[in-house]
This record gives C-alpha cells, structure tokens and sequence, in this order.
C-alpha cells in the first residue's frame, strides 16, 4: 500500500465516525428513533385491536364450551363413569356442528385411555395444562398436489378435569380438551408481524440513509467553509467561500463571512499602508538627523550648537508625530478619551473661537464664528476641544489661495433638526477635489500642494477618529465660496474646503424631576 | 529644591536627576515604589517626580499611601499613559501634574519648578508683582509704572498664571492646561500670539521687557537678563 492510499483509507476511516458525530446526523438519528417507535407503536395497537380481539372471543368461546361440558357431567349426579359418557356423547355432537372445533377426551392412567379424539397425536401440552387458554401445534392430514401429507397446524385450547369415582372405590381422572384450529387467524398475525417488522426497518433504513446524505452534504458545505478559513489563516487572505447559489442559511453565512474578510483585508491593507507611511514619515527625518550629526562629527569647524538645536528640533517633529500616531490608535481602540459625559460644543467652540482668533489675525485671516445654543451630545470634552483645534489649525495651515486677499474661515456650531449638533469649519481657500477628500482622512496623506508645509499628514486622521468616536457623521465637502458676491453658476472647484460633524442627539435620561411635571400634566389634563 | 525622583528606569532616571541637578537641584533618586515610599517617610522633599509604572509598589498607590499619611508635598507623574483616563486617575491618586512620556526636559524642569511654588502662603496672595508691574487679583487691575493696562479676562488670567510663577520657565502646554483648561498640543502658534498681544500690552513702550522668549522652551516673567 502506498502513502498515498493510505492516508486516502485513514481519511475515509475518519470520515465515518466524523459523519456519525455531525448534529445533523444526530438529529436524524433521533428522529428516525421517534419515528420507528411510533411505527412499532401503531402496529402494537392495530395488531391488539384486531387480533388479539379475536383471541379473546376463543377463549371465551371455549371456557363457556367447557362449563357447557360440566354441567352435562353434572346432570348425571355421582353415578359413576355415566357422566364421563354422557360428555364424551355431547363432545361428538358439538363436533359435527363446528368447522375448526377439536376435541380430546381421555380418562384414567396411567396408561391413560383415549376416550375420543380429533388428533393424530394427542397433543403433549395437554397433560401439563394450567386452566388457561394456551396454543398449540397439531399435526393433521392434508392433501398437497394430490398427496396426503402430514402438517403441523396452530390451534388454541382449553383444558377441563373431570373426577370420578369407580365402583371399586378408586377415583379416575378425565380430561377434556376443547381446542380451536386457528390457522387463518395465525396467518393474518404472522402477516401483520411482518408487516410491522418492514414498516420498522424501512422507516430506519430510510433515517439512516436520508440522515447520511443529508449529514455528508452538512459536512461538506461546513468543511469548505473549514479549508477557507484555514487557507486564511494560513495567510492567504484573498480567498473566499465559494457559494452554491442556493441561497440557502449556508449561503447566507457564507455571504457573511466573504463580507467579513472583505472588511479585515481592508484594515489590513490600510495597516500596510499605514505601517508604509510610518516607515516614510519617520524614516526620512531619522536618516537626516543621522547624516547631520555624522557630518558634524567629521568636522570640526561644524556650529556644533546649531548642529544641536537643529536635530533637537527635528527629535520634537518626530516626538509630536508619534503621539499622534499613538493617539489616533487608542481613541479608535476606545481604550483612550476617557468617559463620556454631557458636552456643551457651543461653549469649547466659543472658547476655541477664543484661543485661535489672536492666531486667525496674525495670519491675516477673518475667522468668524457662527454659534449657537445646542444641546449636550455625549462625548468628551477633551477630545472635542482637540477636534476643533485640529479643524482651525488645518484651515489657518492649508486654508489660503496665494491670490487670495480675504482668506476666512467659519466656524459654525448649530443644532440638528433631528437632534444632535452639527459643528462645521469652513474656508475660502484652494478646496479639495473630489477624488481626494476621502483621502485626506487617512493618516500621513498630505495631498501635493501641502508638502511644503510643516505637518504631519495625522491632524484631520485625529478628527476623523474622534468623530468615530463620538459616533458623529463627518463629511468633507464645499467650504465657503471664492466670490462671497458671486451670482449665477459657480464652478464646483470654486470653494474652499468645508469639514462637517453632525453629532447625534445624546440618548435621554430620566430626570428625577421630569416625571413629576410629567404626572402634573396628564393629571391637569384627565 | 529638594526633589525625590522614583523612577525604575536607570537611564532615564541618570538623565532626570542629572538634569535637575543642573538646574540647581537636590535630588535622591529611588529605583522602585517601596524604597521610595521608605525615602519620602524620612521628609525633607519639596517635590516629588514619580514614574507611574514601578516594580512592587506601582507609583499610584504609593503616592495614595503617602498622601493617607498626610504627606502633603507636591507630585509630577511620568506616564507613558496619557489618555484622558490616566490622568484623571493620577490626579486622584494625589498627583499635582502629570506628564507623559516622551516629554521635553524643558517642560519637565519648568513644571518641577512649579510644582515647588505651588507650596506655602502664595496661594491666597493676592498682589503680585515683577519689577514694576504690578497685579491686584481683588481689583483686578494691572499696573505698569504706576499706569493702568487695560487687560481682556484672559489675558488677565494669562498673566496671573505668569505672575504666580515669576522668574520661571513656563511652556505652552502649561499655559494651555493652566489658563485654558485644555491638554493637547495645537500644531500653529496660537498661544505664542496670545503672548505676543500681551507682551505689546506690558512691554510695549517701557524700557526694559519682562515678558521673555525661552528658546526651545517657553516663556518667563521675570526683570532679570
């Protein structure tokens, strides 16, 4: 035997006890015992209603044949043997008026004496009889093809003993069988036995196999979901679940788990991406404090003091981008950002309005704030603070067209119409197109125009996940337009950029001193 | 200043206590949270520096225990923990600052050194004064040579703050979380603006400026060169 074949024959070996352990082969298994019983069942009372009904009435028929008997015996006082005539002589004539009817008579013994008898051999159980009806085996003559044979034949019967005394003061024994040759009723029992037994096996057979295939095909489906998801594991995770197009729960969680390692190639590929950027964004100022300080070190006419503050300098930049960094990471773990209580955006924007205007002005811009009273969303007023911040620094850093004589920026806190605050930060400046706005949100991307810029590309990706957060809606879209006094159609690329966060309403809390006031009115009402 | 620095590890510990010591500072130094409990017992510090994570007795619960005992002298926490949480958690464990790792020395000295002011009278002092300007908190009013500066609310909070800690280095950050209430860091100059309209409002027309640039650093009000 190969390796090959085997492992092929250990497979399908494990296979076996595999399918029996399955849960749908479980349930079939018990089903089909269900099943079986209550076939079994079924038959038990058909079987009992019809031919155990039949047997009954025998029984009856022969106990009162036998009273019958007794009485006759009865009839002829204590005279000795004329009782036991008298019965055999009533045996004879009820003999000649009953098909199946069967009769033995036999008195004294040993030896006993045959009296009468509608054997061939009188049957043994006689002897043994207990005043119950019991069956029996009896041979009897019958004619097949032609030729007399002997053949066993069923037959019930019951048992009377009779006693007398003979003249010489010794007392005899007789025995009187009255039997029943049950033949017809023998063979719709054992046909109806055979029948049960069938329907039984059938309905097991059938279990059995239904519940193989059906636990196969569970298997299989389950298994080629297993190898998938091991592929996966394995890191392959291009692959996918194959569906049947059946559209069945299979297919549903199959569809499910496709959308899910969509989602996680996702974030995987964002990780690289990410992990790609970091290695860029840190790499590049670490090689060029590293070929600073080694130049200075193989020059000695080197300003070691700007050398220093320089690289010093550039250490900050590095310390500031990994703190973002860090961060971003844990307000979007939800480890960080503390917890959340009420928050009134109004009054950090009014004081964020505060902080920023002395900077607005210095830079030559008009920032203009629009707020007005909102209710509290829940969040943290740390971590909004630093969503407005990042919002006006972002707008004052990229927020103006060279051409630009009035650069504005707006900030606008307003409520919802379905609760909740929208908050906006708008400027007139260069705007961003379309395509880009989705990726400004991403760390380390800093679209062309801003390379020159001091900054680390991470200030709107804390916003974004602040936002996330706070469970907030961002949009990034038109700012405030170029020409304030434009009429008519205005080209789309005539904006500035304008970052939007709708908030939702906190979830309400019962106030203890609502519901009185509450009660006040349904009661003024009622 | 006498300072205690309990901090597990030796090379930062080297650079802190070094760095303290060159600024003019006392300082022991314990390399974990029992022996520096043990230290802090004997007394004589003004000022504690305290990393949060130590071997045994981590930095929370052993500034708590000292703060059970009734030890009232001033603690900075180093924490590479800095999220909202941790902060909180380091103020109510009796912290007085917290300051998270990677930090600039400067900030960490000029924080230290504010720390040990925050001790004594001072705190109920109401008149403060560099030179010849001068600040009564009561009035609220400013004076510069005996002539009244008209200051905006925070620009007047602004100045308290610089007042309360005259002669020292204060930083950004500092002002932001002392006279804002803010901790982050903003990316564009914004307080140095806010210090720049009031250092027009009290230098502006006087000989000899108070309000003056740290490189690197921050600010100081102080009348010395």
């Amino acid at each position: 035997m190969t390796k090959g074949e085997e492992t092929r024959r250990l497979t399908r070996l494990r296979l076996v006890p595999r399918l029996l352990r399955t849960s749908a082969f479980r349930y079939t298994l018990i089903y089909t015992t269900f099943f079986v019983l209550s076939v079994v069942g079924i038959g038990y009372f058909v079987y009992e209603s019809t031919i155990g009904q039949t047997m009954e009435r025998l029984d009856e028929e022969l106990f009162r044949e036998l009273n019958h008997l007794a009485r006759v015996n009865a009839s002829a006082g204590s005279d000795g043997l004329v009782g036991l005539n008298r019965v055999n002589n009533e045996v004879n004539r009820l003999k000649i008026v009953q098909d199946n009817a069967l009769y033995l008579v036999v008195y004294g013994g040993p030896p006993i004496r045959i009296l009468s008898t509608d054997f061939i051999n009188p049957p043994r159980e006689v002897l043994n009889a207990g005043p119950e009806m019991f069956e029996f085996d009896y041979d009897a003559r019958a004619v097949v093809d032609g030729v007399v044979v002997t053949e066993s034949r069923p037959a019930v019967g019951r048992v009377a003993t009779f006693r007398y005394g003979t003249p010489d003061g010794k007392e005899v024994r007789a025995i009187i069988l009255a039997a029943r040759d049950i033949r017809d009723i023998d063979q719709i029992r054992q046909d109806a036995r055979n029948t049960i037994l069938r329907l039984g096996s059938v309905t097991l057979f059938l279990g059995l196999v239904l519940g193989s295939i059906y636990s196969g095909a569970f298997l299989r489906r389950v298994d080629a979901i297993g190898r998938t998801v091991r592929a996966i594991r394995d890191g392959d995770l291009s692959r996918r679940v194959a569906l049947t197009g059946s559209d069945d729960e299979f297919d549903t969680l199959s569809t499910n788990i496709n959308g899910m390692l969509d989602q996680i190639e996702r974030l995987m590929t964002g990780m690289r991406q990410v992990s790609d950027n970091i290695a860029h964004d840190l790499r590049s100022p670490l090689t060029r404090i590293k070929a600073r300080l080694e130049t200075a070190m193989g020059d000695p006419q080197a300003d070691k003091d700007e050398v220093i503050e320089r690289t010093t300098m550039d250490v900050e930049r590095l310390l500031a981008t990994f703190n973002a960094l860090l961060s971003i990471t844990r307000i979007e773990s939800g480890e960080g950002g503390g917890s959340k209580v009420p928050v009134d955006v109004a009054a950090v924007a009014e004081e964020m309005l505060e902080l920023y205007e002395p900077a607005a002005d210095e830079a030559g811009f008009a920032l203009h704030g629009h707020v007005e009273r909102v209710p509290d969303v829940l969040g943290n007023r740390e971590l909004i603070s630093q969503l407005i911040a990042n919002l006006l620094d972002n707008a004052l850093k990229y927020g103006r067209r060279p051409t630009e004589t009035h650069p504005a920026i707006e900030l606008t806190v307003v409520p919802r119409p379905s609760g909740g605050v929208l908050l906006s930060v708008m400027d007139n400046g260069p705007g961003v197109s379309e395509g880009d706005r989705e990726r400004i949100l991403q760390r380390f991307v800093r679209l062309e125009r801003s390379r020159s810029t001091s900054g680390n590309g991470l200030g709107l990706s804390l916003v974004a996940a602040i936002a996330r957060r706070h469970n907030a809606q961002l949009t990034i879209g038109r700012g405030l337009p170029h020409d304030p006094d434009a009429r008519g159609l205005v080209p789309p690329t005539a904006y500035g950029l304008g970052v939007r966060i709708a908030f939702p309403p906190a979830p309400e809390k019962p106030k203890p001193s609502k519901p009185a006031s509450h009660g006040a009115l349904s009661e003024a009402k009622a | 200043m006498r300072i205690l620095v309990v901090e597990d590890d030796a090379d930062a510990a080297t650079f802190v206590v070094k760095g303290l010591r060159e600024a003019g500072h006392a300082v022991d130094h314990a390399l974990d949270g029992d022996t520096g409990k043990n230290m802090a017992e004997s007394g004589g510090y003004d000022a504690y520096v305290i990393d949060r994570m130590l071997p045994g007795l981590d930095g929370l619960s052993m500034l708590e225990q000292r703060r059970e005992e009734g030890d009232e002298t001033p603690a900075l926490f180093l924490s590479a923990l800095g999220e909202v949480d941790d902060r909180v958690a380091g103020l109510q464990a009796g912290g007085d600052d917290y300051l998270v790792k990677p930090y600039a020395f400067s900030e960490l000295i000029a924080r230290v050194e504010a720390l040990g002011r925050r001790r004594g009278p001072q705190n109920i002092q109401t008149k403060f004064s560099v030179a010849d300007l001068e600040m009564d908190i009561l009035s609220r009013t400013v004076r510069r040579g005996g002539r009244k500066i008209d200051l905006q609310p925070r620009e007047f909070r602004l100045l308290e703050y610089l007042l309360r800690h005259s002669g020292q280095v204060v930083t950004r950050t500092m002002l932001l979380e002392n006279v804002w209430e803010y901790h982050f860091d903003p990316q564009t100059n914004v307080i140095d603006v806010h210090i720049s309209r009031l250092r027009s409002k009290i230098d502006k027309g006087f000989d000899k400026p108070l309000l003056k640039t740290v490189r690197g650093a921050g600010y100081t009000l102080t009348d010395e060169d």
